[in-house]
């Protein structure tokens, strides 16, 4: 009954905001339902923590049925540890997502509230679904909510940025629909568990499965994103309220690696490891090419949309080494960029917000004019940088060391991420806090307590999780390695060495680390 | 001292930095800031402590000349696990370690009471003393980390403060640049501290220092051999590490700009002890760098050629503390050298002398740069020792310290460079270079007691050029700065004497006679030595009188460095051709301008300019033309079929919007369900 509750709570909040009553354009109204949405979202966040405990028993009933089709679809949720800290990010983040939107929705913070619950419900759903098409329905419905916040909040391209980003997340996600179709009618269940053993068991063709294959693999692919489907990315964050960001960028992005580790991975093992190397070279593709691109921008929360392509980039080819070390550290690393992204977005919302201006040369000095900001900001930069001490830094060290036990030039190429950066977030920082002020700009006031606490517990659990990162990897890498394990055997099956021909002594990728 | 206390040694600094920076961002909005005394009584008290610790977990490590007691080791926490490796948080204080904890802690503080008075006036005084504090954890944490990771924790925290420091007067454009370069050229030798970590952890399955020399030590010749690629690529890589973080080519041309920051700064982290920390790197990994012939070829051709440079490059400085950091980058690569030619324990020696001295000359200059109201143009000064006693008694004890003239700390340290050069035996292309290496290596001493002499000359000894106006407001040494002054150049006088230990052997310490230092840190150094002077036997090298060598070396050594400083006074007695007008570019011209600014020309025409040229194509052509067309027309088409649903909601509220989505929930599913009938 807990997952079930953890996905109807948010819903039910949704409902409390919506019928509530109250002038909205009223401030203390708005302050009001702040602080109720602040409590709720805290709520559900400490019920979702029994599920990194391994609470939370399995829910399996059978809803209906699909006409046509032997299958029915199960109202079936479960957790391991992948969703369970997943859950965390989303429960987590949604309070400071309210936080973070209280300035930016003005009069309008009932309808803020209920379309963020809304949103938490679906990534909670979809974090939870253990049926093909509870998940499908969840994870195109977490669009909508996005879309009512951009449409109600966004910055003055929002039209532009909610085309780019309904169409590309559409069109990605179409096939996979087709793809769970094909899958209920050819194997009689929509099911997770029943649909891998039915799958591995041989039922379809090999043409099929590989099919079905790229049809979940584009959707994720677009999700995450991966080059060259990113195109989206930077229009749509930079057009995204701070607050929304901390949702959309902080949390929902990882759910489409999360597609990749709970479904693509153990559905297609033998396609995943046939066409690993491809989605490692996308996945450095995009950690550099991100990080390089990230250089050329004159926008802060493009910048960062770049910062987030580069970072995922390598979790995702981290993911397709199928290494332990890698699997953990794109746990930890998920949450961590979950953090540090959430507390960068807010900031740069916080000063959007004063000086309706994202740009990096609109702003200076801030280290004089608002020290408790660029505090703040210097301290969430570097843990974006994946200093050491920060839990970007655990996760990048084990995506990594994990690329090195793939293929020494992975980790060397993806490597020059996190210089590039280092120089990009330097940047940003040495704009917006050094030099000084541009002429004609008027005096920024600092953060306000409320903004300040929005974004100090995020960097202080960066901080925490940095030191513990295996607080996380305990239970989350075992739970990854399980989902990689039949891709892992089946690139170990396929060819005696990851890296034929490149260095023979690499150890083959079954070996386990540290031995 | 136990061992379950270590972690108070980094944490204490620590804790005064988490203070200081809270009352400064406190005290943000007040004119003054926080009270400077308490600021500065908690700032310089966190160190001390730490300092006294450290001699209290020193002298458990055996007493001097005694037995080689077991190293302190407290296992804090467990930072990774369950990803296949299972890595404690953990602290360790052995010889070597203690070695360099005394001295950063030691030397830590004394620069930490000369900043009270140097920042005295500036209205971050707080902040500063934070960040002090911060990077003697920073550091401390480097130095007693056990394993590879804890020691990056520290290697990155260090360079974080370099680079706060750096950019301390963010104001200044220039200074937040230099700031920048620093932690970037950092940021590139840290990529190879990973990798190169991560090759030895495929080689030896750990990352813990003592697994991994015990690896080294027991491995037999098919063990080298089966991981030799990995070995060699892995040491190389991590010596990248150390290139970054001491300041060597191709890695080296962040250090003189980090000289924008206060003077403070560049006394203790860019000439005393965090540009050390490669060296120190080196040397804890000296089992592994022995068995690598290749990566020891490295270290000692990089160190010997970023020696000279440093030393032609100092010579052309006008800027008194870009003089003093070109120094310190030759005087690195002459640590380096020694290392590469496999005495490890030498190079060590010459990171403590070096710490007093440089110290010594670094806090010398900034008293002459306060007393001058900020100017740093050698050109500009001359016959200070009048007005400025202490700052020249500091600066004269450091010159004769680093000339290498009798019976300094250099004469010692940096004659056991050459010595070891001499005798070493490094390999390129199957020839042995050490000798011609070491010869290299002579002139260099003699160039840098040319350099130093020059400072000294262009600053004390040369007739006075200081603006009359200055003159007469000359700011005299304040208590604070002096105290430290007088003990660092004493300090740089007998340091020296901690090799050879005469004065304890007089005070009747047993055993207190040679090689006093050599013996200490023997537990961990000595094993790496004595298999490389087993493998030079077994090779059938014939070796020379060493005796004899030593002292030739001394003599010939002596005889270059008084040579050099009788020059460096000659050509400089006058002071310069020409005194520039206030406010003129200090940046030297013609061959030394080129000389000094080739690396950083080669690397913007050869990294920066590149990347930021690929940056914006990728940007201007990939992302917005290519992509942005693709999209237009996807989106011309959907526009087409329909008034693009989206903006369709952009117009209603939120509820019916709401309502609007469930409702649209409830068609797929109903859409679902009856596409199967």
């Amino acid at each position: 009954m807990l997952l079930l509750s953890l996905v109807l709570a948010p819903i039910a909040a949704a409902a409390i905001a919506v019928f509530a009553h109250g002038k909205d354009a009223d401030q203390q109204a708005g302050d009001s339902a702040t602080r109720l949405g602040l409590v709720i979202s805290l709520a559900i966040a400490v019920l979702s923590v029994p599920l990194v405990l391994g609470r939370g028993a399995p829910l399996d009933v059978a809803w209906f049925a699909l006409p046509g089709t032997e299958a029915v679809i199960h109202l079936s949720l479960g957790s391991d540890g992948i969703s369970a800290w997943l859950v965390q990010l989303v429960t987590w983040l949604t309070p400071f997502a309210i936080l973070g939107g209280r300035g930016v929705a003005g009069g309008r913070m009932r309808e803020y509230l209920a379309a963020v619950f809304v949103c938490e419900a679906m990534m909670i759903g979809a974090l939870l679904a253990r049926d093909l098409v509870l998940f499908y329905v969840c994870f195109e419905a977490m669009l909508l909510p996005v879309l009512v916040l951009l449409a109600l909040f966004g910055g003055p391209e929002r039209r532009q940025a909610a085309l780019w980003f309904v169409l590309m997340t559409m069109l990605g996600s179409v096939p996979m629909l087709v793809g769970i179709w094909v899958i209920a009618a050819k194997l009689g269940t929509t099911g997770l568990a029943p649909a891998i053993e039915a799958l591995r068991s041989g039922h379809l063709p090999a043409s099929t499965t590989d099919w079905l294959f790229w049809s979940f693999a584009l959707a994720f692919a677009v999700k995450v994103p991966l080059v060259p489907l990113h195109a989206w990315q930077a229009r749509t964050y930079s057009e995204l309220p701070g607050g929304v960001a901390v949702l959309v960028a902080g949390a929902m992005a990882k759910l489409g690696v999360y597609g990749f580790l709970q479904f693509v991975l153990p559905l297609f093992p033998e396609q995943s490891a046939a066409h690993a190397q491809l989605f490692i070279v996308l996945g450095v593709i995009g950690a550099v090419g991100g990080a390089v691109v990230a250089l050329a921008q004159d926008d802060a929360k493009r910048l960062l949309a770049y910062s987030s392509l580069s970072h995922l980039g390598l979790v995702v080819a981290g993911i397709f080494t199928f290494q332990q070390a890698a699997l953990a550290g794109a746990a930890v690393q998920m949450v961590a960029h979950g953090l540090s992204a959430a507390a960068l977005f807010l900031l740069v919302g916080a000063i959007e917000e004063r000086t309706r201006s994202p740009y990096l040369d609109d702003h200076g000095a801030f280290a004089s004019r608002a020290p408790l900001f660029s505090v703040l900001f210097v301290i969430s930069a570097l843990a974006a940088a994946g200093l050491p001490g920060t839990a970007n830094f655990a996760g990048e060290f084990l995506l990594l060391l994990g690329a090195w036990q793939y293929a020494p030039w992975v980790a060397a190429v993806a490597g020059l991420s996190v210089i590039l950066g280092a120089a990009y977030l330097l940047i940003l920082v040495q704009k917006w806090c050094y030099g000084s002020a541009p002429e004609g700009r008027a005096e920024v006031s600092d953060l306000t307590a409320r903004e300040a606490w929005a974004v100090v517990p995020l960097l202080a659990a960066s901080i925490w999780l940095g030191f513990q990162p295996g607080v996380i990897s305990r239970y989350a890498g075992p739970s990854a390695e399980a989902m990689a394990a039949p891709a892992r055997s089946a690139a170990a099956a396929v060819k005696p060495g990851p890296t034929p021909a490149a260095v023979p002594t690499v150890a083959p990728a079954t070996a386990q680390v540290g031995n | 001292m136990d061992a379950s206390l270590l972690w108070l040694i980094p944490a204490l600094p620590l804790f005064g930095a988490i203070l200081n920076g809270s009352l400064s961002l406190a005290g943000a909005k007040d004119s003054y800031g926080p009270p400077r005394g308490l600021v500065a009584t908690f700032a310089v008290l966190m160190p001390a402590i730490s300092f006294a610790l450290a001699v209290a977990a020193a002298s458990r490590l055996g007493s001097l000349g005694g037995e080689a007691m077991p190293p302190l080791r407290a296992e804090l926490f467990t930072w990774f696990a369950g990803a296949g490796l299972d890595l404690p948080f953990s602290l360790t204080i052995d010889r070597l370690s203690s070695l360099m904890l005394l001295f950063v802690t030691g030397i830590g503080t004394l620069i930490h009471l000369y900043s009270v008075g140097y920042m005295q006036e500036d209205r971050g005084f707080a902040r500063f003393m934070a960040y002090l504090n911060l990077f003697m954890a920073a550091m401390i944490t480097l130095i007693m980390g056990s394993s590879l990771p804890v020691t990056f924790l520290g290697w990155e925290g260090v360079g974080l403060c370099s680079y706060l420091l750096i950019g301390f007067w963010h104001k200044t454009p220039e200074y937040a640049d230099a700031a920048r370069k620093a932690f970037i050229y950092n940021r590139v030798g840290d990529l190879g501290f990973l990798l190169g970590g991560f090759a030895l952890f495929h080689v030896t399955g750990s990352l813990d220092y003592a697994a991994i020399s015990a690896w080294f030590q027991s491995a037999d010749a098919a063990a080298l051999a089966d991981k030799r690629v990995w070995i060699d690529a892995g040491l190389v890589l991590i010596f990248l590490g150390c290139a970054g973080k001491s300041a060597q080519i191709p890695l080296q041309a962040w250090l003189p700009d980090a000289m924008a920051g206060p003077t403070p700064v560049s006394a203790l982290i860019h000439a005393a002890t965090m540009v050390t920390a490669g060296v120190y790197l080196v040397a804890r990994l000296s089992d592994a760098y022995v068995v690598s012939s290749t990566a020891m070829t490295v270290v000692f051709t990089i160190g010997c050629a970023t020696a000279v440079w440093g030393a032609v490059a100092g010579l052309v400085q006008n800027d008194v503390k870009k003089a003093l950091a070109y120094s310190t980058v030759s005087q690195l690569g002459f640590m380096f050298m020694a290392a590469g030619a496999g005495a490890f324990d030498v190079a060590i020696f010459h990171v403590f002398t070096h710490a007093f001295f440089k110290a010594a000359l670094f806090l010398s200059a900034g008293a002459v740069i306060h007393g001058l109201h900020h100017e740093q143009d050698m050109r500009r000064m001359g016959g200070l020792r009048k007005q400025l006693p202490v700052a020249y008694l500091a600066m004269f004890y450091g010159w004769w310290a680093i000339t290498g003239l009798p019976f300094a700390a250099a004469f010692f340290s940096k004659d056991l460079i050459l010595e070891s050069a001499f005798a070493g035996h490094v390999h390129l292309f199957h020839a042995n270079i050490a000798p011609i290496v070491g010869g290299i290596a002579l002139a260099t001493a003699g160039l840098t007691a040319v350099y130093m002499t020059r400072v000294i000359t262009l600053v004390f000894w040369s007739p006075s050029r200081v603006d009359p106006e200055v003159k007469h407001h000359i700011h005299g040494t304040p208590m604070t700065m002096a105290i430290p002054l007088i003990i660092l150049g004493i300090g740089s006088l007998v340091a020296g004497f901690a090799w050879v230990g005469l004065p304890l052997g007089w005070l009747g310490v047993p055993d207190g006679g040679m090689a006093f230092l050599q013996g200490w840190l023997a537990p961990v150094v000595g094993a790496a030595q004595a298999k490389l002077a087993a493998a030079a036997t077994a090779a059938g090298v014939v070796h020379g009188d060493h005796h004899a060598l030593a002292w030739t070396v001394a003599g010939v050594g002596t005889l270059v460095a008084g040579f050099g400083s009788f020059l460096g006074y000659w050509l400089w007695r006058n002071g310069p051709k020409e005194v520039p007008a206030a406010g003129t570019s200090t940046a030297p011209t013609g061959f030394g301008g080129g000389w000094t600014f080739g690396f950083d020309k080669a690397a913007d025409w050869l990294v920066v300019k590149p990347v930021t040229v690929v940056a914006f194509g990728i940007y201007w052509v990939v992302e917005l033309a290519i992509l942005g067309v693709a999209g237009w027309l996807t989106g011309a088409g959907a526009r087409a079929l329909g008034d693009g649903y989206a903006f369709a909601l952009q117009r209603s509220r939120l509820r019916t919007s709401l309502a609007l989505a469930m409702l649209g929930l409830a068609a797929a599913i109903a859409a679902l369900i009856m596409v199967g009938s």
